[in-house]
């Protein structure tokens, strides 16, 4: 049970550093729902340099500066261009998976190196992402930076008119949001299931911006939501080893997703939308034009 | 190394062209465009012949000249001679990308290896190629470029071909079968008896296991699944007995051939819940090997050697594996179109079935092969100083009673059900205990194809 855990960490770990990248950006108004293409673009980048190299430090570097390549490519389109961030992002994850299918085929395979450590058998990015959580947390409700950005996701009239760079302060979180991302996708291909294939990911991309949605934009709920998905994940692919002899296997697989659609109707109810709209940014996603 | 440095050339030039396309996108529709263009489509290309990419090489360097007899009980009549200088076009439908893949890549291989044996045999592809786009591309190749057999190598990309095969009398049209064995004169349906090798690596896996469990990552329950499974633990039961060991297998499917992050759960629970110590796979990324590799387990690879090949891994994981060589099923429709005949129209070789390649080395259709050797030298070098000599000795015997099509185990075992599998219409899967086949009688191709719907008596199926 206890190896059932730290296999459902390990995986909460992949959803979880991703999401609070795009929490980060999400919460400065900027909605990147090409999560999964930068996850693959970086992870692939990350990848390709740790095989080469033989060296963890390089692919996460490499997977790093991918992330906030791509993170900037994102900002360029959705702040300077002002074009739809829905559009964008689905363009960046249909580049994702083309651009990394072509290049990454030579490396097909499993990595080679000696698996990443663990601090005291638990894995080392589940407590990155509880450090992330942390100081997400504290950079967004704390200081006078994460009220800027916050601002900037909520009313960004009022921001500007106070003084402060909303493009500026857009483009920091875009690029950082990316290098978050890219590191979740790097996290995956190099340490949680170091063994490149095309398309890798299968979709845990959207798990994490979905995350970003039932958290309620909360750091320490975004870690909670992947900590839960990853053990709901792990014990639908094994329900015996908790729930012997009830339901078959194939409603287990299904479990995940129906409880997703539980959530959704959770969400939906007017409670909830009064709850959630009091805590969605208010431009999320939405394209701002300074006022001459 | 010339040959290394071209293709390394080659790939270069690819990467710097899309490269320089990707640096050209302004918009995002464009990056939308490259997409498609690259991870979608298929790719029209001619290999020419005697190229090779660089992980592949085309004959095993290092194959045991000792392991293989001098005699082929079973050659393809032609193979080794020059065959009339008809044109032969043989245009490969790879349901998958062939770089860095285990079955398109032996296709692939086969293919190339084909076009350097005969100068009058053209090997021409498409990669990644859906259901919906096989009749549109095998049309082209026949139009374009003077197709005139058309293998979809894969059965969901093959079947479509039926819809044209009246259409083009005088080609031949090749499906791999998984589950359907519909055929007709120009129509053929082609697997390996892999089986036979699967059945050896399960002597080994058995013998190794010091648990006393082994498991299965597999895909899903299919025919094609449910009868090279049946081979390795028809292997595995066997040296058990003969050991008076006690070993489990457990199978766990994780519901179909590629789920990367499935399929390393699946491996890693198998590992730690259920303490197996050797695991093999019936799927298809790398996420078994690599959890065996980062864990210290056997590893017992399929379809290819990847240690080989594809450098994955190293002997020091990688206890066996096997090869496929289709070439061997492609140059027996070759040498019957040569001579105008109609092929047989289910194609079912084993070991007993070889071909000569160019450079004099023959291959038989399947074989154990690991690290570029082959036969009993296939195990590795660690793995085998585990296992009792009888092991080898059983495994050595037996593998030359199949080259010579002498033995076969699905003829020597009987079949007994476990009373799971996968119920086909007019085909329920039978009750546990029942004896499908009894021992000392050989079944037909249509059995051993269509009618092994169930596991074998004594397997684990995780839930």
């Amino acid at each position: 049970m206890s190896s059932l855990l730290v296999i459902s960490l390990a995986a909460a770990a992949v959803f979880a550093i991703a999401a609070l990248g795009e929490l980060l950006e999400q919460r400065a108004g900027i909605l990147n729902v090409g999560l999964e293409g930068v996850m693959l673009l970086s992870g692939t980048f990350g990848f390709i340099a740790a095989k080469t190299s033989g060296s963890y430090l390089q692919g996460f570097t490499v997977a790093l500066l991918t992330g906030a390549l791509v993170g900037l490519l994102h900002g360029f389109f959705s702040i300077t261009l002002g074009s739809n961030q829905v559009v964008n992002g689905m363009a960046i994850w249909i580049l994702g998976f083309g651009l990394t299918t072509y290049i990454g085929y030579p490396y097909t395979g499993p990595l080679g190196l000696k698996p990443f450590p663990t601090v005291a058998g638990l894995p080392t990015f589940f407590l990155v992402a509880l450090a992330l959580a942390i100081a997400i947390w504290f950079l967004l409700f704390k200081t006078h930076l994460g009220l800027k950005l916050r601002s900037v996701g909520e009313n960004p009239s009022v921001a500007e008119a106070s003084g402060i760079s909303v493009t500026g302060l857009r483009y920091l979180a875009a690029i950082l949001a990316g290098m978050l991302v890219g590191l979740g996708g790097a996290v995956y291909s190099l340490v949680y299931n170091p063994v490149w294939n095309y398309n890798y990911l299968q979709g845990w991309g959207f798990i994490a911006l979905a995350l970003v949605f039932f958290s309620l934009w909360n750091p320490f709920l975004v870690v909670a939501g992947a900590v839960f998905f990853g053990i709901l994940w792990q014990l639908s692919l094994y329900p015996e080893l908790l729930f012997p002899n009830v339901f078959s296997r194939y409603i287990w697989r299904a479990m995940p997703f129906v409880i997703t659609i539980v959530v959704f109707i959770v969400l939906s109810t007017r409670w909830f939308r009064l709850r959630w709209g009091a805590t969605k940014p208010e431009a999320l996603g939405l394209a701002y034009q300074r006022e001459n | 190394m010339t040959e290394q440095s071209r293709m390394l050339r080659q790939k270069l030039s690819r990467r710097g062209l899309l490269q320089g396309v990707a640096a050209g996108l302004a918009v995002p529709v464009a990056s939308a465009l490259l997409a498609a263009c690259a991870g979608g489509q298929a790719t029209p290309t001619t290999a020419p012949a005697g190229q090779t990419p660089a992980a592949q090489p085309t004959t095993p360097p290092a194959q045991t000249p000792a392991a293989q007899p001098t005699t082929a009980p079973a050659q393809t009549p032609a193979a080794g001679a020059t065959p009339a200088a008809k044109e032969v076009v043989l245009a490969i439908l790879h349901f998958s990308v062939i770089e860095g893949t285990t079955w398109s890549g032996a296709h692939d291989r086969a293919g190339k290896r084909l076009a350097e044996k005969y100068p009058n045999v053209k090997y021409i592809y498409r990669e990644q190629v859906g259901p919906d786009q096989t009749v549109p591309f095998a049309e082209e190749m026949i139009a374009k470029e003077g197709a005139n057999i058309i293998v979809g190598n894969a059965e969901f990309i093959g079947m479509p071909l039926l819809d044209i095969v009246d259409k083009y009398p005088d080609k031949i049209f090749v499906a791999v079968t998984t589950s359907d064995l519909t055929h007709k004169p120009n129509f053929i349906r082609i697997f390996p008896r892999q089986y036979q090798s699967l059945y050896l690596e399960g002597l080994i896996a058995a013998a190794l296991t010091k648990t006393g469990n082994v498991g299965i990552v597999s895909a899903y329950p299919n025919l094609q699944v449910l009868r090279r499974q049946a081979g390795f633990v028809l292997g595995v039961q066997e040296a058990a007995k003969k050991l008076n060991k006690d070993v489990k297998v457990h199978i766990k499917y994780v519901g179909d051939w590629y789920l990367p992050a499935e399929e390393r759960a699946v491996a890693e629970t198998l590992a730690t819940q259920y303490n197996c110590d050797v695991l093999t796979q019936q799927t298809d990324s790398g996420s078994t090997l690599d959890v065996c590799k980062a864990r210290g387990l056997w590893f017992v690879g399929k379809d290819m050697d990847t240690v080989c090949f594809y450098k994955w891994a190293t002997t020091d994981t990688v206890a066996i594996s096997f090869d496929t060589r289709w070439e061997v099923i492609y140059d027996k429709i070759i040498q019957a179109y040569m001579k105008g005949e109609k092929p047989p129209e289910i194609i079912f070789p084993g070991m007993e079935s070889k071909i000569t390649l160019k450079d004099g080395t023959e291959v038989t259709t399947t074989d154990i092969m690991n690290d570029c050797k082959v036969g009993v030298e296939a195990i590795s070098p660690k793995a085998k100083a585990e296992l009792p000599q009888e092991i080898i000795d059983l495994v050595a015997q037996r593998r030359e009673a199949m080259r010579k099509g002498e033995w076969d185990p699905f003829t020597e075992h009987a079949l007994v059900s476990n009373g799971t599998g996968l119920e086909v219409e007019g085909l329920p899967i039978p009750p546990k205990g029942t004896v499908v086949k009894p021992a000392g009688e050989k079944p037909t191709d249509e059995f051993l194809l269509q009618k092994i719907n169930f596991d074998l008596d004594g397997v684990n199926i995780l839930p």
